[in-house]
């Protein structure tokens, strides 16, 4: 099939659509604008950006992988990303919030800085966000996968081209774009994720109890709960530590900064719910996985059962459309991720540092500069993302999870310390950091090689030593992190 | 019975905890 054909020029019209609707209407002068843009979003535009960002490539095409090679297990991964991450997030987000709003945080790095007084947190965890180039990674790969098996783009020139859109409407429109993408992209993902659902539900005589005898037939491990022939899902360990890392997977900082775009805590409960709902239609999504192996479906790579699959069941032009869901899917993460990683460059890098050897004050044109390093930024970071890309791996979810769990095992500890605890150290926090993405680096590389297992131990440690440590320090009498005047300093320095 | 049928037990009691966490922690008063 060649690319240029009628379904390429559908693909084309899309994303110029989606191009031209992300920079509608944008307007914004400095860097708060361009990664928050706080006050312009409603509580329901948020929420759907929440859930949209989350499902990603990895959700659509990865665990889709996983689910046609190891079975009925990762349900319990499915199910724990609407429950774990939803519950997490009521935990999270009202503290993270009254916190974020007063000491004028935009990122997450810029909280844990503030929140500790210490420009080394916020230096350190803006540095741990690169980890995410991995997640970015996965994306472009992706939809390489699809503009490959698809239209015949050659996978090396399917990264390019996938990176090369999305970075130019994120460099143009930030969150702003990105919000307003995500609406009609995480739509049109939900439309579509229910569809396949059902169609694939249909496509069994007795429902699921036919998929569960399917996948009986099959043989192997595909019914059991803890399936030696998996990667991830080999242990009892590995359930508990997905339920915890997707517990606390809100600290993502693309993910976490939606909170602070909230204009006013009465709009929780609005974007709470809208998250909820879209985030467990995302979640059906890994179903066509075992759809496709209790139907005894051959793939030759694991990660594009779904559109194999799709292709059985559905006439050509819907799975042209699943297909443009999960590019949607791709972006919609992908932006999220570009805005968080450019505001901890701009801000927490460069903002912060130039405020520390130029000064406090902050002239127009240092706010300028600000932004333009922002755009800049994600440049670099998407080239590295593509760098990554050109290898293929062997599963695109579990590459995904390597750089999202270097970002967790440092966070943890700090985050929920400092939500929780109104008296918490700095000294605390930095060990907390440091032992959390030590151990994670260790142990991943040395020991443990299930990336979910790693991560979870890691961030553990992180968030156990920082509780230890922290209750050590105020039983010695050292002052705690918010009793040096930390608020009143922050909003001085931006006023 | 199947980690399907668990699956769908768990996506109702996760639905009963989401709902219960925001009555209990978002109510409108406390903001």
């Amino acid at each position: 099939m060649s690319f240029f054909n009628g379904s390429a020029l559908i693909l084309i019209l899309y994303m110029a659509a989606i191009f031209v609707f992300s920079i509608w209407g944008r307007s914004f002068k400095t860097i708060e604008d361009f990664v928050l843009a706080r006050g312009k979003l409603g509580p329901y535009a948020l929420g759907l950006s929440f859930a949209s960002s989350y499902a990603s490539a990895s959700l659509f095409l990865g665990v889709n992988g996983w689910s046609y090679s190891w079975g009925e297990s990762v349900l319990f991964y499915t199910v724990f990303i609407f429950g774990f991450t939803i519950l997490g997030l009521l935990f999270f987000a009202k503290r993270f919030r009254k916190i974020g709003v007063e000491q004028n945080s935009v990122s997450l790095a810029d909280w844990v800085g503030n929140r500790y007084n210490s420009n080394m947190l916020r230096t350190g965890v803006a540095a741990l966000t690169l980890f995410h180039v991995t997640y970015i990674a996965g994306q472009f790969i992706g939809v390489a996968y699809l503009l490959q098996s698809f239209f015949s783009v050659p996978y090396t020139w399917g990264v390019i081209l996938s990176a090369l859109v999305v970075m130019i409407y994120v460099s143009v429109g930030g969150t702003y774009s990105n919000v307003r993408t995500d609406l009609v992209q995480g739509v049109v993902m939900a439309i579509i994720a229910l569809v396949v659902f059902i169609g694939g539900y249909l496509s069994f005589p007795h429902g699921f109890t036919s998929v569960h005898q399917g996948l009986l037939n099959q043989g192997g491990h595909f019914t059991q709960l803890v399936n030696p022939d998996s990667s991830i899902f080999n242990s009892v360990w590995a359930f508990v530590s997905i339920a915890w890392l997707l517990f606390i997977f809100v600290a993502n900082p693309h993910l976490v900064s939606l909170v602070l775009s909230l204009k006013d805590p009465k709009e929780f409960r609005k974007f709470f719910g809208t998250a909820a709902v879209f985030l467990f239609i995302y979640q059906l999504m890994p179903f066509t996985g075992l759809f496709a192996r209790a139907n005894g479906l051959v793939v030759a790579k694991a990660d594009m059962v779904l559109p194999e699959f799709l292709k059985l069941l559905f006439p050509g032009s819907f799975v042209m459309l699943v297909i443009l869901a999960v590019i949607s899917a791709a972006f919609t993460t992908v932006n999220a991720l570009l805005v968080a990683v450019s505001a901890v460059i701009s801000n927490d890098l460069y903002r912060k540092g130039s405020s520390l050897i130029l000064g406090q004050r902050e002239t127009g044109k240092r706010k300028d500069i600000t932004l333009l390093v922002g755009r800049i930024s994600i440049w670099v970071v998407g080239a590295a993302a593509v760098s990554i890309a050109l290898t293929q791996p062997k599963s695109l979810t579990s590459l995904v999870w390597i750089g999202i769990n270097g970002v967790l095992s440092g966070v943890a500890g700090p985050l929920i310390a400092g939500i929780l605890m109104p008296k918490a150290h700095r000294a605390a926090a930095i060990f907390s950091f440091f032992a959390g993405v030590g151990s994670y680096l260790v142990i991943f590389a040395f020991f443990i090689s299930n990336v979910m297992e790693a991560g979870a131990l890691s961030s553990a440690i992180g968030t156990v030593l920082m509780f230890a440590v922290n209750w050590v320090l105020s039983h010695s009498g050292a002052k705690a992190a918010d009793e040096s005047g930390i608020f009143t300093d922050t909003i001085r320095l931006y006023k | 019975m199947s980690i399907i049928t668990v699956y769908w037990a768990l996506v109702l009691v996760f639905s009963l905890a989401i709902i219960a966490g925001i009555r209990l922690f978002y109510r409108e008063a406390d903001e």
